[in-house]
């Protein structure tokens, strides 16, 4: 075992191998508040990759409605029981990560979804939550009335649990991007990395027999271009790009600002200590400050203030960002606000999106005297 | 270890026994002089598994043939070397029985299971297994670990849902899910939904659609040629299939017992065999794998020793 720097966790923790960063990251950010649920991201993924026989159940790319919906089911229910307390104090993790809380027989805590728990992947979907007052029904439930969507892929982890796992190193993570695949050739099927990746995003192929993982649509990033579930996002809500460390963060480059400048986008349950590459800007609708801290670090409340003071005209800036999403299908890696438009810029230096940050409001009378006719907001 | 409990009482430490054997023999088959005894009939107690010289081995398990041929009790251990580790064997013991002919070696593996494990094709439903192990060298205890980097070994692995697979035909999601129903997977015809195989993916030559066939991952191959894997080793973790797949075999679950036939050539195929003479001896070691405990891959259930093969003259 080597002491790893994990920034996301404010310490070093323990991990099977050397830190060994890639030359770059490949990463994004979710803004969860204009997730959808429509799936489409998740009907592009499965079209594109995941509807071959034997691939009947798996989804690299799913969108389940917090906080009941799950899947594979109670995926991260399963793997938090093991971690014991999970506290934060001064923005250090406190607790153990999955590494650290591994049995003497293994390298990490983690547990075998069954088939059945892959069965029902829209589980709890649209569920909210509603504490039945009535006095002779009284029910008290741990959350207040809301529900937020959260898509996942694959977090292309810096600390990769499904990498430390193989017994066969059949997994690998790319230098020049970051991004981690599972070697189809090398591997036997044993499913061990199934069992480590505590955010269950490899998956076992039931026909060919062997472990099979998102690519993070490696060969449309090597062109620039994103993958495909962040090109088809309906509701624009994903920023794909490369993300620094801490201290190598750009201020123009869109993650980064998201990430280290801003701070709005967060990791998902970062105390697992897998320093994943999927970051998520919180709900800013749900009071739940501990779910929202069990889910995404300490930085939640701070991150839902930062973002509501953008919504309501404080941060131009942020809004540019967020603006840029999904405007094209090329890679932003430099961002800039120039006389209220976001322009973006890809890694060539050419520019490929420009988006203003407001459009112009136009305001016309009901009735148009020239037709003698009234007009209606048709939909 | 519970198989250490098994172990008959008066037999000495085994390691020693074993390299002794080994140096002994080495020095007898230098000198000309091999007599080596065979023990037929009922299991014998000691590291050494003595290959018959017969007309044409079987790889059928119920060959009358076997009834000739001296069984070795072969005691098991749990593996805790590399992870994932199995701190106890599945059982406390495997009977093994070889023999050979002018072409090949003949291995049958028997061992008690109350359950027969050979459906895979759903998440974390894994194989029953055993597999025997082969290195040049008897001497050299070392190779037990599936050999070194510098001495390669080569490893006979039958797998039972290979084993299904030839006998009812190639396994798939249909199986796993008898309910299973699908309208149809792009970009076979449509109607190919309920049953589309790996073999449909191969006729239309859509394997992009089958990632491991496409690369001609052996796991995923669309029809199986036989049972038992040829795979080269040089370490733990180091398994490699081999070039040449020459091996053949058959097992057979009864009544709570799996017997398995494993048959390799006596002559070399590919860079680093070795071949396999009469009168000489070999370094051996065996293992099995029980899926309903999630065995695969280094969790198993290996000899606790090193064990002796001797092709007898
Ligand atoms: S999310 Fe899981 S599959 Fe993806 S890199 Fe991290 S550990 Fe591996
Ligand atoms: S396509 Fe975008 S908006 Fe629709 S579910 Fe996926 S992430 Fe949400």
């Amino acid at each position: 075992m080597a002491d790893v720097w994990n920034w996301q966790l404010g310490r070093t923790m323990t991990y099977p191998f050397e830190e060994s960063r890639p030359r770059r990251q490949a990463g994004a950010v979710f803004d969860t508040n204009k997730c959808i649920g429509c799936q489409t991201c998740t009907m592009a993924c499965k079209t594109c990759w995941t509807s071959g026989v034997g691939q009947e159940y798996v989804f690299w790319n799913n969108v389940e409605t917090k906080p009941w919906g799950s899947y594979p089911m109670a995926w991260d229910v399963r793997v938090l029981e093991q971690l014991g307390p999970q506290h934060w104090a001064d923005g250090v993790y406190r607790g153990k990560t999955i590494f650290e809380a591994a049995p003497p027989s293994k390298t990490q805590v983690g547990w075998a979804p069954d088939p059945i728990d892959y069965a029902y992947p829209n589980r709890g979907e649209d569920e909210t939550n509603r504490t039945i007052t009535k006095a002779d029904f009284h029910l008290t439930l741990p959350y207040d009335i809301w529900f937020f969507y959260l898509p996942r892929v694959c977090n292309h982890c810096t600390y990769p649990a499904c990498l430390q796992s193989c017994p066969r190193t059949s997994i690998y993570k790319r230098p020049e991007d970051g991004i981690v695949l599972v070697d189809q050739q090398r591997c036997r099927g044993y499913q061990v990395c199934v069992e480590a990746c505590p955010y269950k995003k490899t998956f076992f192929n039931q026909a060919t027999g062997i472990s099979e993982k998102c690519v993070f649509c490696f060969p449309a990033v090597e062109q620039g271009i994103l993958p495909r579930c962040m090109r088809t996002c309906i509701g624009k809500i994903r920023t794909f790009g490369y993300v620094s460390t801490p201290e190598q963060a750009r201020e123009d480059n869109p993650v980064d600002f998201l990430v280290h400048v801003r701070k709005v986008g967060l990791p998902l349950y970062p105390q697992l200590g897998l320093e994943p590459n999927v970051y998520y800007i919180p709900p800013v609708h749900v009071a739940d400050e501990a779910f929202l801290t069990m889910l995404f670090g300490p930085g939640a409340a701070a991150a839902q203030q930062t973002y509501r003071a953008a919504m309501e005209g404080g941060d131009d800036e942020l809004l540019a960002v967020l603006l840029l999403n999904v405007s094209t299908d090329r890679i932003i890696t430099r961002f800039a606000l120039q006389a209220g438009v976001a322009i973006g810029w890809d890694d060539n230096g050419d520019e490929v999106a420009r988006v203003p940050l407001r459009e112009p409001v136009i305001v016309r009378p009901a009735h148009d005297a020239a037709l003698s006719a009234y007009r209606y907001n048709v939909p | 270890m519970s198989g250490s409990a098994e172990e008959p009482r008066g037999v000495p430490d085994r390691r020693g026994f074993l390299i002794g054997a080994g140096v002994a023999g080495a020095a007898a088959v230098a000198a000309g002089t091999v007599v080596l005894t065979r023990r037929p009939g009922g299991p014998t107690p000691g590291s050494t598994v003595h290959a018959r010289r017969v007309r044409r081995v079987s790889d059928d398990p119920d060959w009358s043939g076997w009834d000739g041929v001296g069984t070795t009790r072969v005691v098991l251990d749990g593996q805790t070397t590399a992870l994932p580790t199995r701190a106890r064997p599945f059982r406390s013991h495997v009977e093994v029985q070889a023999c050979y002919d002018a072409e090949e070696v003949a291995f049958r593996i028997s061992w008690d299971d109350p359950h027969r494990d050979d459906l895979t094709a759903a998440a974390h439903r894994f194989r029953d297994a055993c597999a025997v192990l082969l290195a040049p060298d008897v001497t050299d205890t070392a190779l037990r670990l599936m050999g070194s980097p510098e001495v390669q070994v080569t490893l006979l692995h039958w797998k039972a849902d290979w084993q299904r697979d030839l006998d009812e035909g190639r396994q798939g999601p249909a199986d796993a899910f008898p309910n299973l129903t699908a309208d149809y997977y792009p970009p076979l015809a449509a109607g190919s939904g309920d049953g589309a195989t790996l073999a449909d993916y191969a006729a239309a030559r859509v394997t992009p659609w089958t990632p491991g066939l496409h690369v001609g991952n052996p796991l995923s191959e669309a029809r199986r040629i036989t049972a038992v894997e040829k795979l080269h080793a040089h370490g733990f973790g180091t398994s490699e299939h081999a070039p040449t797949q020459d091996a053949r075999g058959r097992g057979r679950w009864r009544d709570g017992r799996w017997q398995v036939v494993l048959v390799g050539r006596r002559r070399p195929a590919d860079p680093g065999e070795f071949p396999l003479r009469a009168g000489r001896d070999y370094g051996m070691a065996v293992a099995v794998w029980s899926g309903r405990d999630g065995d695969r891959g280094g969790r198993k259930s290996p000899s606790k020793d090193f064990l002796q093969l001797i092709l007898e003259p």
